[in-house]
């Protein structure tokens, strides 16, 4: 690999990264915390709750859903 | 270069138009809490860094939110109006905004119970369970609310009134900005005297030594564009330290461009002692390296987009300088800090060169001058008759030839 | 992330994300459906005396089939089952246990009566309700003793098939239900005369706790409101509390006090007010006319039943209640 493919590829991967940095800052605020939260739960019930042989009954509603 | 310029400036003028029209700042509603907080008082705009409502009494007010935007309840912010004293005492408290399950704080919600908070001090330990009572299947949403206002609270008194609270903000003493304006008169000074004798070049790593020991590691404010950026939202700081590294910087570029980058930036001071280690740099074509050279100026581009549109300074944050001095950011951040840092073993000043937004903007605000001709040891590898945009004013390579035009 | 769900059981009314799991700890969302996480999965299954739920005038001295799942609609600082009421279904070990077997066990113990009880029966509503229905073509009672916290609609459906049901009223201040218990108090007086109205046969149990909840003042105001809307003849029982959970800090309460809140019932008009957790007299049925003793009780025992056929033997009074 010449010396100019090697700064080529350490300056995209620099490039990239720092792409990430601003988009993570944005998208912290706009929807990753509600991503965050939906894995964490997600994680919890295949991970705990599923295994523990518990009901998956439907439960009742009095009005329509919203 | 005067492409650059006019783009930029027009990215600026445009996102922070649209932003502050789009702005979700609802400052009026604000004001409704505030007359309700402390009826009595006389609030001004809210302005600043923090963001403060200032009065004459010498209470001020904020939102949370504004502060630390970072917390979260079980749904989301818990979004407070805090009111507090000169000395760090909390005198009025509302819940502003909150999405969490209605039927679960409406216990939180009440003033009897937020009363608790009124008279509370930063150096209290404003933490659920210790001086603040938990609620009964709130406990989530009470966290939050306390540690916003803890938090919020401290960030507040420290950056506003300068009382020394436990957090892990900088160490900004009392003679802080002493110690910037001796670090910055010295490398100035430093400066002229290598324009007139090639003999004292070696004063410029006493100078760079010193700002990754003062600027960086003592005080923990290298130059940022966040600075800039927070100016632009009308967020200046109160602290005596910002209107020093503000003022200083403005100054150095009208008088010597890129001044700072050369000889007082930490991190570009670290790069250079990184690149001056015995390793073979790699050779590029001009043409390449000029193409990445304006990797800087996108980026900061963007980021004054982001800024701007969201008017959150904090969306601009990428600066490895602010990562590694702050010592804080996430993964991504301290990936490109290492990388960065690393580079400079094959690249020299990698950061500078290609990536850095202060290295863009003091580029685009530098005054043309002659004498830079650029040689074969120059700290940022530029060719010979560089962009003066992109030399750091090392004295090196000056000629003496003509000051300015 | 698919679409959020709205639980309408109790007046919580969580919003829940998807996968995210109620106050209750026992409904879940998942994928847009709201799912019973208990549906027959007890975690505590006992045969009691009926007078421990405490059921005074319902079947006295016959037995009570009682079931719980894990979970409860509120907090409460004081409760006594918090290791189950205040723990996630999938901590506890459970039993599985689908609404025929609860039935079928009932029956095979002899049981005249189903109780759901112990943590709140609100959480498990969909188990309890289609054990009721099947339990009321045995022929077997069902009752339960709950906080009342739940919405109107789900309380009046399950009513059709309830014959009793012992309501906590904890205290008769807003300020108590939501600093100690997570919840509010209209709620509970909702659902009180909702179940009067349904002619469900309503007892109501009130812990006295030393501070706070045990001014006598309250208390009368919370008994002429029992009077007004409920009628004199629900049976209170004024309980003892002892240090549990989160309040451990405060004495047990006195035994004079818990007699100072039944005699101050009984001012009020309330005909039949009890103690609990303290042995006495006031355990005791007396005959609201002639003040004869009807049926003597030591704790959950009952030592004899004088009444006949829901009447006083002495005086011919009827006494409030279901005997038979």
């Amino acid at each position: 690999m010449t010396e100019q493919k090697k700064f080529r590829l350490v300056i995209l991967f620099a490039v990239v990264l720092t792409a990430l940095v601003i988009l993570q800052n944005v998208a912290k605020e706009y929807f990753m915390a509600d991503l965050e939260g939906y894995l964490t739960r997600r994680l919890y019930y295949e991970r705990t709750i599923s295994k523990k042989g518990l009901s998956g009954q439907k439960g009742m509603h009095w009005r329509e859903q919203e | 270069m005067k492409k650059h310029r006019i783009l930029i400036g027009l990215i600026a003028v445009l996102s922070l138009g649209v932003g502050y029209i789009l702005s979700p700042e609802k400052a009026v509603d604000e004001r409704i809490f505030l007359r309700d907080l402390a009826p009595e008082i006389q609030f001004s705009e809210k302005k600043g860094s923090p963001l403060l409502y200032s009065s004459d009494a010498g209470i001020v007010a904020f939102n949370s939110h504004d502060i630390a935007p970072e917390i979260r309840g079980y749904a989301g912010p818990v979004k407070l109006l805090v009111a507090m004293d000169s000395s760090g005492r909390i005198t009025g408290l509302r819940i502003l905004e909150h999405r969490e399950t209605k039927n679960y704080v409406q216990y939180m919600e009440t003033s009897q119970y937020l009363s608790q908070f009124i008279g509370k001090s930063v150096h209290d330990p404003i933490e659920v369970g210790n001086d603040i009572d938990g609620i009964s299947r709130a406990t989530v949403s009470v966290n939050a609310l306390a540690k916003t206002a803890g938090d919020a609270s401290r960030i507040v008194a420290s950056q506003a009134f300068g009382i020394a609270v436990q957090t892990k903000e900088r160490a900004s003493g009392s003679a802080a900005w002493l110690w910037y304006l001796l670090t910055f008169l010295a490398a100035l000074g430093s400066y002229f005297a290598t324009l007139r004798s090639k003999k004292l070049l070696r004063l410029r790593d006493i100078t760079m030594a010193a700002g990754i020991v003062v600027i960086g590691l003592y005080l923990s404010t290298p130059f940022s564009v966040l600075h800039v950026f927070n100016l632009a939202l009308l967020r200046p700081s109160a602290s005596l330290l910002w209107y020093l590294i503000m003022a200083s910087t403005a100054l150095s570029v009208v008088l010597a461009g890129r001044f700072y980058c050369g000889w007082l930036c930490p991190f570009g001071a670290l790069s250079e002692f990184i690149a001056r280690l015995p390793f073979r740099k790699w050779g590029m074509s001009h043409k390449m390296d000029d193409r990445w050279r304006n990797a800087k100026y996108i980026f900061f581009g963007l980021a004054m987009l982001a800024v701007f549109l969201g008017r959150r300074s904090d969306f601009g944050n990428y600066e490895t300088y602010v990562t590694l001095f702050s010592f804080s950011g996430n993964y991504l951040a301290w990936t490109l800090v290492g990388l960065s840092l690393a580079a400079n073993l094959r690249v020299e000043r990698f950061w500078c060169r290609y990536l850095c937004p202060v290295a863009a903007l003091t580029g685009l605000l530098c005054r043309k001058t002659v004498g830079y001709r650029s040689r074969q040891d120059c700290p940022m590898a530029n060719k010979p008759d560089p962009l003066i945009a992109e030399c750091i004013r090392c004295n090196r390579c000056y000629t003496g030839t003509g000051e300015t035009t | 992330m698919s679409k959020r769900v709205l639980c309408e059981l109790c007046p919580t009314e969580c919003q829940l994300d998807n996968y995210q799991i109620g106050g209750c700890r026992t409904r879940i969302n998942k994928d847009g459906v709201l799912l019973s996480l208990v549906y027959g999965k007890p975690c505590a299954v006992a045969v009691d005396p009926i007078e421990k739920k405490p059921f005074f005038h319902f079947l006295p001295a016959t037995t009570a089939f009682s079931i719980a799942t894990a979970g409860c609609v509120l907090g409460c600082k004081f409760c006594q089952n918090w290791q189950i009421s205040q723990a996630n279904p999938e901590e506890t070990r459970n039993q599985d246990l689908p609404p025929e077997d609860v039935v079928r066990q009932a029956a095979y113990y002899g049981c005249r009566s189903i109780t759901y009880t112990y943590t709140e029966p609100t959480v498990f509503y969909e188990y309890m309700f289609d054990t009721a229905r099947i339990a009321r073509k045995m022929n077997i009672r069902n009752t339960m003793h709950s906080c009342g916290y739940i919405k109107e609609k789900p309380l009046r459906l399950l009513a059709k098939y309830l014959d009793a049901a012992d309501i906590d009223l904890k205290a008769f201040t807003e300020d108590f239900y939501s600093r100690i218990c997570g919840g509010r108090l209209k709620p509970v007086l909702d659902s009180l005369v909702a179940l009067k109205q349904e002619g469900v046969w309503l007892e109501i149990t009130n812990l006295v706790i030393p501070t706070l909840n045990d001014d006598m003042k309250t208390i009368r105001e919370m008994c002429r409101w029992i009077v007004k809307n409920l009628g004199p003849e629900v049976p209170i029982h004024f309980s003892r509390f002892f240090p549990h959970y989160r309040l451990k800090d405060l004495p047990p309460t006195p035994p004079e006090t818990v007699l100072l809140a039944r005699n101050t019932a009984l001012e009020a008009g309330i005909k039949y007010a009890y103690i609990g957790n303290v042995r006495g007299e006031a355990e005791n049925t007396y005959c609201p006319q002639c003040r004869k003793l009807l049926i003597e009780r030591i704790g959950y025992m009952v030592n004899q039943n004088r009444l006949n056929n829901g009447r006083c033997k002495t005086c011919g009074t009827t006494v409030a209640g279901v005997w038979q």
